[in-house]
């Protein structure tokens, strides 16, 4: 069955015995780790990240760490906690304390696909466990803004309103590319007994991806050294870092099931009436600002797209504070008063 | 019961003793099922509910059955014998000294004559006699044979021997501990340096009767229902008066502590004092209520229905418990299968493949080949 760790301050939700998947099977007696912090009386904004990201969005009383989006949520930022309850999950299939490979009762190589609607699924669950009837806003960054995306497709009545950054209805063919070499390197890795190598490696690889031209070149543009027969390029290292930090906290078959399940997320705009906001990076190569666009032009509720230019391609939303920080704000305004009415 | 006589005497197909006139020769016959010397060999002991649902689970293995056991008799073949036929036969004769072939021999005994591989200890809990399983589990560990255990009386009053470093790798608890045990054995030797606290809601019949009560049903027809759907035992006792949680609060004190914490000295709590409507007025607060036991590493323990809160690690639903270990780090949660003849079958499997692993290399490689094609 399950083993997870968690710290104070998370909740654990116990998902249905047989929780059926998207893609077929059930996972079964899973977990759902959350934390859910902020007056017990405010309006309601769920926030999720991408792959790596997780229920700890900002430090709290009970676990003081910092949490991976502390420039945008606690007491008065863009997410204000003093004014705004705040919940987040650890995605099913990842590192957290959710059911994932290695933790839950299938064993670690026969984790389900477990898809982007399903964590809309178990997302309600929760909610109804909960007893909170009504998301007032589904904050969600990369993966997370494709489960905001498929959340109010699935339950438009539950949220009433989607900020989704750098996320799209699909993903793009050329980023699937990306993502499916990517795998075919962890998973090659393990087969030969180094998944953890070929885990820094896809690391690597995907952080070109996540970044500008314009940074790396900025960044990088210093040449080449040649010592001893071997060239060394500048940007190597920054992979190589990353790369180790990143599998030093992950696991190649997390990894695995969470970026399988950015590849077959699928929605249809259509379907959603949820008032939404897009937030698109120009210089983003995963998500491309017209995949956004034609989102934004399908969608059957009321658009908002902003297009912001920056340099940290789909990372924006993990750098330009200030300026998702103003969307987001935006999008939260009156929040309180609708929550009183 | 006679006693042990010359081996020739225990096989199935020799001339073995019977009580007179309640033979009977099964219609079809026990047969071998596997003849590979390699193979491991088990003995189960309880062949009630559980031992049954897990002989189910057996069939396509690569294990060779070599005997079971019930409080009457043993049937017993060194070809190997049929599971599901001696379930088919126990299930419908309640006896298997009623069995043309039984061993009339003490289970001891019967033990000691098969020398199995792994043992499987599928017996009801009986806290009265507790000496009796203990013994049993120490001679058979010593005999350098491997358990799987379902009953609680050894672990509850000798689990800091039977879960100590010498032992505790041929020693399955998974069952024991509601599917959990695997992770606590797992973990064990990191926890007995940094757990400090523990919290367990173990008995997931209680749970059930609370669901019941909180949909509005009472504490009588809660019961009829849960047994009914076969959640609680045919004599519910343990589970109604807390005993069943004191068990596995002292199983997992001893294992992490090494106290003499023995049920008795918890008290007991019966789930029919409780006040139904204090537990429906819970529910419409969005919180629900558990038997939870706790324990700390200075010797405090106490078991009590709680309200907690959705969301809490504690808030299992009824088909799970869950087994919580506070560190200086955090909170290990262990969630296992709470319920039931199949879960707790389910839990010894694992148990069992584990165990059998460290057996033979090759017959663990068929293991994983058969589980991976969906029979466990």
């Amino acid at each position: 069955m399950s083993a997870v760790e968690i710290t104070a301050g998370t909740g654990l939700h116990h998902l249905p015995v047989e929780f059926p998947l998207e893609h077929g099977g059930a996972l079964r007696s899973g977990l759902l780790a959350f934390e859910l912090t902020g007056p017990a009386d405010g309006p309601l904004v769920v926030v999720q990240g991408g792959i790596s990201a997780g229920r700890h969005v900002t430090s709290t009383e009970l676990d003081p760490t910092p949490g991976w989006w502390e420039s945008l949520v606690g007491s008065e930022r863009a997410i204000d906690t003093d004014r705004c309850r705040v919940l987040a999950t650890d995605w099913l299939g990842g590192i957290g304390a959710s059911s994932g490979p290695g933790r839950s009762a299938e064993a670690q190589e026969d984790f389900p696909i477990v898809s982007s609607h399903d964590q809309a699924r178990a997302l309600l669950a929760l909610l109804d466990d909960l007893g909170i009837e009504r998301v007032d806003r589904f904050v969600g960054a990369s993966y997370g803004g494709m489960v905001a995306l498929a959340f109010a497709a699935l339950a438009p009545n539950r949220v009433r309103g989607v900020t989704a950054i750098s996320a799209a209805h699909e993903s793009h063919p050329r980023a699937s590319a990306w993502r499916s070499v990517q795998r075919r390197i962890v998973e090659l890795g393990a087969r030969h007994g180094e998944g953890a190598e070929a885990l820094e490696l896809a690391r690597g690889l995907a952080l070109t991806t996540y970044r500008s031209r314009r940074e790396l070149a900025e960044r990088f543009a210093a040449p080449p050294t040649v010592l001893e027969g071997r060239a060394r390029f500048a940007v190597e290292g920054y992979l190589e870092a990353r790369g180790r930090d990143f599998a030093a906290r992950f696991t190649p078959e997390a990894f695995l099931a969470l970026s399988l399940a950015i590849d077959l997320h699928r929605v249809e705009p259509e379907r959603i009436t949820t008032p939404v906001t897009l937030v698109a990076a120009t210089s983003d190569e995963l998500v491309p600002v017209e995949q956004i666009r034609d989102l934004g032009t399908r969608l059957a509720g009321p658009v908002r797209l902003i297009e912001i230019e920056t340099r940290y391609g789909h990372d924006a939303f993990l750098k330009e504070d200030d300026t998702i920080g103003a969307i987001v704000r935006s999008d939260l305004q009156g929040l309180d008063l609708e929550v009183a009415r | 019961m006679t006693t042990l006589a010359a081996s020739s005497a225990f096989t199935c197909s020799g001339s073995s003793p019977t009580p007179s006139g309640t033979a009977e020769t099964l219609l079809s016959p026990i047969v071998p099922t596997y003849s590979p010397s390699s193979i491991p060999t088990l003995h189960l002991v309880g062949p009630g509910k559980v031992g049954r649902a897990f002989l189910e689970r057996i069939a396509r293995l690569p294990l060779r059955l070599l005997a079971v056991s019930d409080s009457t008799g043993t049937l017993f073949d060194s070809r190997g014998i049929e599971p599901q036929a001696v379930a088919a036969f126990k299930s419908r004769r309640g006896s298997l000294a009623l069995h043309g072939d039984a061993l009339l021999i003490s289970t001891d005994d019967a033990l000691a004559l098969v020398g199995a591989d792994l043992i499987v200890d599928a017996t009801s809990t009986d806290l009265s006699q507790p000496q009796i399983a203990v013994r049993r589990c120490r001679s058979t560990l010593e005999r350098g044979a491997r358990l799987a255990l379902a009953a609680k009386d050894a672990l509850c009053f000798a689990g800091e021997d039977l879960l100590s470093p010498r032992h505790l790798p041929r020693v399955g608890l998974n069952a024991v501990l509601g599917g959990t045990g695997a992770h606590l054995a797992a973990e064990l030797a990191d926890l007995q340096n940094h757990c400090t606290e523990v919290e367990i809601v173990g008995n997931a019949s209680t749970t059930a009767l609370i669901e019941e009560i909180e949909a509005g049903r009472s504490l009588e027809e809660g019961i009829a229902c849960a047994t009914r759907r076969e959640l609680l035992e045919t004599d519910p006792t343990q589970d109604l008066d807390g005993s069943d949680a004191a068990v596995k609060l002292a199983i997992v004190v001893r294992a992490l502590w090494g106290f003499g914490l023995s049920p008795a000295d918890v008290p007991k709590l019966d789930l029919r004092s409780l006040d139904p409507a204090t537990i429906r007025e819970r529910r419409s607060r969005r919180a629900t209520t558990r038997l939870v036991g706790r324990a700390d590493r200075d010797g405090g323990f106490r078991l009590a229905y709680e309200e907690v809160p959705r969301g809490s690690h504690l808030a299992v639903p009824s088909d799970r418990v869950v087994y919580a270990y506070k560190t200086g780090r955090g909170l290990r949660v262990h969630v296992g299968s709470g319920l039931g003849p199949e879960g707790t079958a389910d839990a010894l499997l694992a148990d069992v493949l584990a165990l059998t692993r460290g057996l033979s290399r090759a017959s663990a490689r068929r293991f994983e080949t058969v589980v991976a094609g969906g029979v466990a």
